[in-house]
């Protein structure tokens, strides 16, 4: 017999046919009872490969593969080093049907110099389906994509990990429709990111080269995670319609307090280093961006002068709900920076103190309420919740409560 | 497609016809059906929170949520009543409520009460928290590998301001899409043809799941697939497609 003839009875269709029909089930084969979008939809969430070896399941499945809405590139286990796939995909790009891809994922461990045009020209041959969500992770940092710019009318969720990225890739102006951009462990040692549909961003132990200020225009901004990436903390703009913020400058973050190493504690009243003094322009690097937020986590590890030296500025957090603080803003011996955040923030409703503990779980959780119902005139008139989390109840914790005392928060164990 | 076809006919299989036969079916027989019976109380709103995140009910649900339920009809003429706010779920029935031709009973054909009764279910539990927008950007559209590869990433995990779960759907769902086989595809199909993209989405990952990992032998056995493949035709195949089976 030849291969015609091993054909199966339905011709797989383009999708958005009409009259696509599904045959008789057979008994209890049940699943041949899906039409043949659903099958295309099912085997998009299968590796790849799997997805192509189920045309041995029964002739109906023989070209039910070529039609996947969506591709994911990796091992049939989990990612697996580049070179293990490359024959594979090769042979699948060219065998497929040229369908609109609605999303691609390519998630592979390590990388030869070899390997590398290929993985570009994956990343090309998605953006060319039109795509819709790519995700593009390597595990073995990084993988420096060319210096051009991504062009898509389609694009919506970028979510890359492990890339090396340039200028003109982070030129986001020609992905209008681009609303999500997700990056974490990538080289972005750029001047600026840009874009002005951008609602999501999410930059995760990231790295910019010493002495780069990466400058992040983003102005529709709903949601911004910064956590933990090296280099100096990048500078925004205002971002009016911003909801939520994570900030967490962490142990390489370059902007450093020079005081700090000698014990001397640069607070809002005692400027007595460079780094800390404010730039004098009005305009602050971080806070004074997200001062519209309705929640707000902002962490810092101690000697980084970003926090203190933007609350200069005294920026009013006019919507911000709930706060969540770590140990940083404690460390002041009059408790500064805490009180100046909370003196800010008029409408605050819920304020969780996270003192040397990283979390998620915590030893120890205490929940303050107000003891009575005067309050201190300038603390917010709703905040009705002080949580403060931590694994040992030291010298250190007994401070930070001794000073929410003052504010007549009284606190009990859960 | 002829909108007035016989409705023990061909199963609409895209949203259009099926959407135009319910239209005019339902036109059809709003004329002359009695008021539906009103069997479910509308349901409670969800509590308010403090948290801006969760989607708040847009007036016009509101509005919708006083209205009488809608009434489907299954294959087997048993009809099945779904709340207002639980239908938006359902793209088609939402175009439907747009256009007001949602008063009188719609037609489910090709869906049995049973598997009605399922749909149903599933869109009241999650109808009061039903956010299109918000639905749309948090569908993840692949499900993570059972062992994932990540590196250390050694930062502060953000405290859960928003939980992203926070009324414990996803328990939900897993229990609710413990079907046996036959039960879970005519979910997805009913799906498929009311246009409810959560579980549509919901029953093929899990059918993909079941697959995952599996050799093609294996998979058959599963989903009982009869193999009508020659011993000739399916070694050709494999020679053909021996790019793919290199293990």
């Amino acid at each position: 017999m030849s291969a015609d003839d091993a054909g199966n009875l339905f011709d797989g269709m383009t999708p958005g046919k009409k009259h696509e029909s599904a045959p008789p089930a057979r008994g209890a084969d049940l699943i041949s009872s899906l039409p043949d979008h659903l099958l295309h939809h099912v085997l998009s969430f299968l590796p790849a490969q799997a997805a192509v070896q189920t045309c041995l399941l029964a002739r109906r499945w023989r070209h039910l593969w070529r039609y996947t809405t969506g591709l994911r590139i990796t091992g049939l286990d989990g990612p697996v080093p580049a070179e293990e796939v490359r024959v594979f995909v090769d042979h699948l790009l060219i065998l497929r049907e040229r369908t609109d891809l609605d999303t691609v994922e390519i998630k592979l461990g390590s990388l030869s110099e070899e390997d590398q045009p290929y993985l570009k020209l994956w990343a090309r041959f998605a953006v060319m389906c039109k795509v819709r969500v790519l995700t593009f992770h390597i595990y073995d940092p990084y993988l420096y994509l060319d210096e051009i710019p991504l062009v898509s009318r389609h694009l919506r969720t970028l979510d890359l990990q492990g890339l090396g990225l340039g200028e003109a890739f982070l030129d986001f102006a020609s992905c209008p429709a681009l609303e999500h951009l997700k990056m974490a462990v990538c080289d972005i040692s750029v001047d600026m990111i840009s874009s002005r549909t951008l609602k999501h961003l999410s930059i995760t132990n990231c790295h910019a080269d010493s002495g780069q200020q990466v400058h992040l225009s983003t102005p529709g901004l709903v949601s911004l995670k910064l956590d933990g990436s090296s280099g100096m903390t990048p500078t925004l703009e205002n971002m009016a319609s911003l909801e939520t913020a994570f900030v967490y400058l962490g142990h390489r973050c370059e902007d450093n307090c020079l005081s700090y190493d000698s014990g001397v504690f640069c607070g809002t009243n005692n400027i007595s280093c460079e780094n800390c003094v404010p730039n004098g322009d009005g305009r602050t690097v971080l806070l004074g961006c997200i001062s519209s937020a309705k929640h707000l986590e902002l962490m810092s590890e101690s000697g980084k002068f970003i926090f203190i030296r933007d609350l200069e500025y005294c920026p009013t957090f006019s919507k911000l709900k709930t706060l969540v603080l770590n140990e940083y803003w404690c460390e002041a011996p009059d408790m500064g920076p805490l009180a100046c955040i909370l003196k800010n923030s008029p409408v605050l409703e819920k304020l969780t103190l996270q003192l040397f503990s990283k979390g998620p779980n915590h030893m120890v959780e205490m929940k303050g309420i107000y003891s009575s119902v005067e309050r201190l005139p300038e603390t917010s008139e709703h905040l009705n919740i002080v949580e403060v989390k931590c694994d040992v109840v030291d010298g250190r914790i007994l401070k930070v409560l001794k000073f929410l005392c003052a504010y007549n928060i009284r606190f009990s164990f859960e | 497609m002829d909108s007035t076809a016989d409705p023990k006919g061909k199963r609409p299989l895209y949203q259009e016809d099926g959407l135009a036969y319910a239209r005019a079916a339902a036109a059809a027989a709003s004329a002359t059906a009695a008021a539906a019976p009103d069997e479910e109380e509308a349901k409670p709103k969800p509590k308010p929170s403090s948290s801006s995140e969760e989607a708040k009910p847009e007036p016009e649900a509101e509005d919708q949520a006083e209205m009488p339920p809608l009434v489907l009809v299954a294959e087997d003429g048993v009809e099945v009543s779904i709340s207002r706010r639980a239908a938006r779920m359902s793209h088609m029935l939402r175009l439907l409520m747009e256009d007001s031709c949602a008063d009188g009973p719609i037609p489910a054909p090709n869906v049995h009460s049973d598997i009605l009764d399922l749909v149903v279910q599933y869109c009241e539990k999650h109808g009061p928290y039903y956010d299109p927008e918000a639905s749309e950007r948090a569908r993840n559209p692949f499900p993570p590998f059972p062992v994932e590869l990540t590196p250390t990433v050694s930062s502060i995990k953000p405290v859960t301001y928003v939980d992203p779960d926070p009324h414990g759907l996803k328990d939900w769902d897993k229990d609710f899409i413990s079907l046996d086989n036959s039960t879970l595809f005519e979910v997805i199909l009913a799906a498929n043809y009311l246009n409810i993209e959560d579980l549509l989405d919901l029953g093929t990952t899990t059918v993909a799941d079941m697959m995952r990992g599996k050799k093609p032998e294996e998979i058959r056995e599963i989903f009982e697939i009869e193999n009508d493949y020659t011993p000739e035709q399916e070694a050709e195949l494999r020679k053909e497609n021996a790019w793919a089976f290199e293990d």
